[in-house]
């Protein structure tokens, strides 16, 4: 019993130390957070401990202590006070520690971003449930009444909670970082590593705890036994060398000692040896504590890689080494220790279970409740709360060094520095705030100093820019007027100045005149003062201005009343005004102008802004106002130079030219008006025009000129008009060009006027308009012409081609480009019987209609004698008598006829007079046609005309073309000539006619460029294919009998002729499988008897194709109407029919079958 | 006309030599028959010797080609000519039976 009482002491102070480590908790995770939540980690810590504890009494104890029920609950003690056993309050105050343990491992985990009402719900869920029932597991016997909980019985061994309370704690402190998520930014696209702000506070933390868990470890034997030196020993050894390997790790890996790993490594060591201090050797202890180390450092690595963001390492520390040291138990003790009775690897395997049962249970809960308070009642703080810190945002709380952040940051948002932030006395802060406003004052005191220089120096500057403000008026400035106003305007700002005038003076009598040049700062307030300045009269003697005029230098005064003139004494001193001020323009010595400027009285001015108007001041700007005075005479000066040279200008232009202003009075006329109009030099100025017109000797239509140049001045347009006058007698047109004369607002000023005598001009366009007229008629009935002469041309002439489209002996093509003026040419074909072509080309002399007409005379002559007639010579002898016979136009045309035999080549042609054609070879030789058979036709009677014969073979052209194209001229004068034409001609790419005649008229067209087309260019193409019923194909004929074997035969035959006629191999092995298909179905089913039936094969070779004729004596069959099979069948449904057919058809160009008379004809044709 | 035979462990190999027209097809079929006897193994029918097919020829090849596809056989062709193709591809029969350039070619695509 006296032991009972040393235990209860040892317990007792085992129960302080532990609640000691609550102390270390909250320095660690307090430093180990950003200062901005530093208060709120301390506060969650402290709360927390308070809160489990409440908790823990009421029913938590109970649960883990309680009488089990079937080893998964206590059911009895709940709001433990059980007094008489002294002991067992002693275990239980031991034990509330522990439960405060488990509870502030979530703290630092969730720390920086879960909601103070979230983590205490989290620590209700340990306290409360998650814990007590897995003590219960383990523990419940230790109490030491009642039966163990069911890991217990089964030798689990955590013996001072590794698993209980560590990775209890660890297991819902995920849990709850997995549901609230990373701190804002912590896996953001850069990883930001967080850092804590008080390490040292961490290390005193760890320090703390590491003490606490001597009550920790060393006081779970519940009494002051043998083993407790040793336990406190393992659970140093451990930490100590948990702390090295860790910075061994973080040195090796990290390449610096990170601290915060290096206290991890040694509370990762602690937590390591706590399931087994009781029953380990130092040495394993050591180990136990280095490998823990590794798990603490992997399972932090690791956690970074999923994006789960633990805020101090907790759940590397509890879970990880927890676990750890779970497993440790069985693999390092040694087994006769072990109490359960179990083997090494039993052991391990019930430590296992133990480990499992733990994540299902604390896991498991935190996940569900958690997860389901989390949906209710967000745990996380919203994100602003999270930047400003929880320090603030849960708690109200706040730093110095936050306060004077928030003043300095107010200071920067409101750009406004002048005021000093708020010193707290005798704190670090309190110096850096001074120091802030030291700076701040000195800033300050810069500032103004600045400012003052600024100043001045925009004060000094201004009169200079005033200056350079005036010569750059002076230079850009139209007018001597806008010049003065913008001085005035730029003196009266530089100066205060409320008003600001100027006066000239009158050349002649050097009076002063008031202009409409004014700075008025309020034109309502000062309106009654310009009326009476502009009512002034002859007060040049008087006052300020008087004395300037005088003097030719400025003047001030400071008591205007005294010294301005008596006209305005009255209205300036009405309107207050004190001040005055005048400086003349001097053009040498002359004053030109005056400016005077006036201020108000403060007091009138309403205004308390002192305005230095001292002596010294006036004599600086009066030094200015001289120097201004000097640039405006420069001015003026250019400007009456200026007006002198344009007067001179406007006086010598040939044209009268006025200027009048808005009443119609003239401002100006140069000396041809006042010649033109009779009037004396200068006596129109000033005048209307109904006033001078009675000075006139021109009667002038003064109406007509007041309506346009109202329209001028209404309309801002320029007039144009043209109008009649009487002078000396005579009617003349003036054409008058009125224009606005606008000032620098766009607004009419003025009336600008030139007027020229266009009499004769008038005249001279009429007659040259007659004359137009003229031409055009003239012209019109020439294009008449032009075109009823070209619509003769071409309806005479073929323009359809193919012409005959079923005829393959040969190809024409044709072509007929009119020039402008019809030149006459022709050209024609036309069968004269089934296998005769002529074809002929002609010109006729002459243009236009008359040769349109012989034309088409000639062309029509021609084809109706070429019908009954088919000698080419008779047919132009012929053609010539009718044309020659009383020709009185004495018109002839140029022919070359020709008439192609289709069935030979042979080609009998006359040439009357025309170009000579060409006869293209097939070998690519040109042959010039170059025999005249007798004179151009339509010239003279009776001439007898001949004609030339001679073959052309397959393939040879006829080239025909009229003098348009060898004539045609280039930019040069050049004559294409047939030169160019032969060389053209013989191009060996061409083929077909039409390729020949657009070749060569596109030779032409770019030949001549832009030089107009003078003559038609006709062309004509004929070429010769060769025959298809004539001599010239090779026949060939085969006979056979109607058995199959007779086939080859038929095929060997074919195969001679075909090798003898140089057919392509490819095309007589196709007419093989040809003849071996259409014989083979004629032989097997044309015949219905048994006799012998003979089988014809006509073949029949021209350049171009083969012709072969199967004929037969069967039954009638057309194999045309047999259906071709299916090609896209596939093997299965393919049948044998009808291949062979479409193996024919597929191999030649044209099929087709005939029924004459008792015989089936097929003809198949290929092309070769 | 000229049938040969040549039997591989993938196939056996038909060397017509001759052209498969109306005269020689049927005495082709029946000799390309007897030497296949009941052993419808895959068949390569060689026509490099052949230079040209008529629809005789073709009803030969279509006839042998659907019997060898019921026992689960298949008919190529290798080695034709462009004559003899063009008169497979117009009588739709390059797209039922594979035709190959070489016998190695086809031996190898079974």
């Amino acid at each position: 019993m006296a032991n009972q009482h040393l235990d209860i002491a040892w317990l007792l102070i085992c129960a302080a130390l532990v609640m000691l480590m609550q102390a270390g908790f909250s320095c660690l995770e307090s430093g180990m957070v950003r200062s901005k939540n530093s208060i709120n980690v301390a506060a969650k810590n402290f709360t927390g401990f308070c809160l489990s504890s409440a908790i823990f009494w009421l029913f938590g104890f109970g649960i883990m202590y309680g009488t089990s029920s079937d080893g998964l609950f206590g059911k009895t003690g709940f709001m433990f006070n059980d007094t008489a056993n002294s002991w067992l309050m002693a275990f239980f105050i031991f034990q509330i520690g522990f439960c405060a343990a488990a509870t502030s491992i979530l703290s630092g985990a969730v720390a920086e971003r879960m909601s103070f009402s979230g983590y205490l719900m989290g620590a209700a869920v340990i306290s409360g449930i998650a814990y007590p029932v897995v003590g219960h597991w383990a523990w419940a016997g230790a109490s030491g009444g009642g039966s163990g909980g069911w890991l217990q019985e089964i030798g689990f061994i955590d013996f001072a909670g590794g698993t209980v309370v560590h990775s209890v704690g660890g297991w819902i402190a995920l849990a709850s970082i997995l549901i609230i998520g990373p701190r804002m930014g912590r896996f953001s696209t850069k990883r930001i590593a967080i850092h804590g702000h008080d390490l040292p506070m961490v290390t005193l933390g760890v320090f703390l705890l590491w003490f606490g868990w001597f009550g920790f470890n060393g006081g779970s034997t519940f009494g002051i036994t043998p083993e407790v030196p040793g336990i406190i020993v393992n659970t140093s050894i451990s930490g100590v060398f948990g702390t090295m390997v860790a910075l061994l790790l973080v040195w090796r890996i990290e390449r610096f000692p990170e601290v915060t790993m290096i206290l991890n490594g040694s509370l990762a060591g602690l937590v390591g040896i706590t399931a087994s201090a009781h029953i380990m050797t130092p040495q394993s202890a050591a180990i136990i504590g280095s490998i823990a180390a590794v798990v603490m450092y992997a399972t932090s690595k690791l956690l970074d890689r999923f994006h789960i963001d633990d805020a101090v390492g907790a759940v590397p520390v509890h879970l990880g080494a927890g676990v750890w040291g779970t497993l440790a138990v069985a693999l390092f003790a040694d087994p006769s220790k072990f109490g359960t009775g179990l083997g090494r690897w039993e052991q391990l395997y019930v430590q296992v279970i133990g480990i499992g049962s733990a994540f299902a249970w604390a896991f498991g809960i935190g996940i569900f409740v958690l997860s389901l308070i989390h949906w209710l009642l967000p745990m996380r703080i919203d994100p602003r709360g999270e930047r400003v810190g929880l320090n603030t945002a849960e708690h109200g709380a706040s730093t110095e060094i936050l306060d004077l952040l928030a003043e300095m940051d107010a200071q920067r948002s409101a750009n406004d520095y002048s005021n000093p932030v708020n010193v707290e006395p005798h704190t670090e802060i309190g110096q850096i705030a001074r120091q802030y406003n030291q700076v701040l004052a000195d800033i300050n005191a810069e500032q103004e100093r600045r400012k003052a220089v600024t100043e001045n120096l925009r004060q000094q500057t201004k009169s200079l820019q005033l200056m350079q403000g005036t010569a750059s008026a002076a230079n850009q400035a139209t007018t001597i007027e806008d010049a003065i106003q913008a001085c005035l305007e730029s003196i009266c700002e530089f100066g205060n100045w409320q008003i600001g005038h100027c006066f000239m003076v009158e050349d002649s009598s050097k009076e002063l005149v008031s202009t409409n040049i004014w700075h008025l700062d309020d034109a309502t307030r000062f309106s009654a003062f310009r009326q009476a300045t502009q009512d002034m009269k002859n007060e040049n003697g008087l006052g300020l201005l008087g004395q300037a005029l005088a003097d030719g230098k400025p003047v001030w005064s400071n008591d205007i009343e005294a010294d301005i003139d008596s006209s305005r004494q009255k209205v300036s001193e009405q309107i207050g005004i004190r001040y005055g001020a005048a400086f003349p323009v001097l053009v040498g010595e002359e004053v030109v102008a005056l400016l005077e400027f006036f201020a108000l009285d403060q007091e009138a001015l309403g205004d308390s802004t002192p305005i230095n108007r001292s002596r010294e001041y006036y004599e600086s700007v009066l030094g200015v106002m001289a120097s201004v005075g000097t640039q405006l005479g420069r001015i003026v000066e250019r400007e009456r130079s200026e007006a002198t040279r344009f007067k001179t200008v406007v006086d010598h232009m040939p044209a009268g030219v006025h200027l009048r202003d808005l009443d119609g009075r003239f401002i100006l006329v140069n000396r041809n008006y006042e010649e033109f109009h009779g009037v004396e030099n200068g006596f129109a100025k000033g005048k209307t025009l109904g006033e001078v017109s009675k000075s006139m000797n021109v009667e002038i239509p003064i109406d007509e000129n007041l309506v346009s140049d109202r329209e001028v001045i209404n309309n801002n347009a320029i007039v144009e008009k043209e109008h009649f006058v009487v002078r000396e007698g005579e009617l003349r047109t003036v054409a008058d060009t009125k224009f606005p004369i606008l000032d620098a607002t766009g607004k009419v000023t003025a009336v600008g006027g030139i007027q020229l005598d266009v009499t004769e001009l008038k005249q001279a366009e009429e007659e040259l308009q007659n004359a137009y007229e003229i031409i055009r008629e003239q012209k019109e009935r020439m294009e008449d012409e032009l075109n009823i002469g070209r619509e003769i041309q071409m309806d005479m002439i073929p323009l359809v081609f193919p012409p005959f489209p079923d005829r393959r002996e040969f190809s024409i093509f044709a072509a007929l480009e009119p020039a402008r003026e019809v030149g006459g040419d022709f050209y024609d074909f036309h069968f004269v019987d089934h296998d005769k072509l002529c074809a002929c080309i002609g010109d006729v002399s002459g243009k236009g209609v008359p040769s349109a007409l012989f034309m088409a005379m000639t062309k029509t002559l021609l084809k109706s004698r070429a019908n009954d007639d088919r000698s080419i010579a008779s047919i132009l002898t012929h053609v010539n008598d009718e044309l020659s016979h009383d020709n009185e136009s004495s018109m002839f045309a140029t022919v070359f006829a020709a008439i192609l035999d289709l069935s030979t080549g042979e080609l009998t042609y006359t040439n009357a007079g025309h170009n000579p054609p060409y006869i293209k070879r097939k070998d690519g030789k040109l042959e010039r046609l170059d025999q005249r058979h007798g004179p151009v036709v339509g010239a003279v009677e009776g001439i007898v005309y001949k004609e030339m014969r001679l073959t052309m073979q397959p393939g040879e052209l006829l080239f025909l073309y009229t003098d348009g194209v060898t004539e045609a001229i280039n930019s040069k004068g050049k004559f294409f000539s047939e030169e160019r034409l032969s060389k053209k001609l013989a191009a060996k790419n061409l083929k077909k006619p039409e390729a020949y005649v657009s070749r060569i008229v596109g030779a032409v067209k770019t030949f001549a460029g832009e030089v107009e087309q003078a003559d038609d260019i006709t062309l004509l193409a004929l070429k010769f294919h060769g025959t298809s019923d004539g001599e010239l194909a090779t026949q060939y004929r085969i006979v056979i009998k109607n058995q199959l074997s007779e086939i080859d035969s038929a095929n060997d035959q074919f195969l001679s002729f075909a090798r003898k006629f140089k057919i392509p191999g490819e095309i007589s092995t196709k007419l093989n499988i040809v003849f071996d298909e259409v014989l083979n179905n004629i032989i097997s089913y044309a015949y219905n008897d048994t006799k012998e039936h003979k089988i014809e094969i006509e073949i029949e070779l021209s350049s171009y194709r083969l012709i072969v004729r199967f004929i037969d004596d069967g039954v009638p069959f057309n194999p045309l109407g047999i259906k071709a099979p299916d090609t896209n069948q596939s093997l299965e449904d393919r049948k044998e029919g009808g291949i062979g057919l479409h193996l024919v058809r597929s191999m030649v160009d044209g099929l087709s079958y005939q029924r004459k008379i008792d015989k089936n004809v097929m003809t198949l044709t290929k092309k070769l | 006309m000229e049938i040969t035979s040549k039997f591989t462990d993938s196939a056996l190999i038909v060397y017509v030599d001759g052209d498969l027209t109306t005269a020689f097809s049927s005495e082709a079929g029946a000799e390309i028959d007897r030497i296949i006897d009941d052993n419808l193994q895959n068949v390569v029918i060689n026509v490099e010797n052949v230079n040209y097919i008529a629809s005789t020829g073709l009803r030969v090849i279509l006839g042998l080609g659907k019997r060898l596809k019921e026992h689960g056989s298949e008919l190529v062709i290798c080695c034709m000519n462009s004559t003899t193709r063009s008169v497979f591809d117009m009588a739709g029969f390059s797209k039922i039976f594979r035709c190959f350039d070489s016998e190695e070619e086809a031996l190898g695509n079974f």
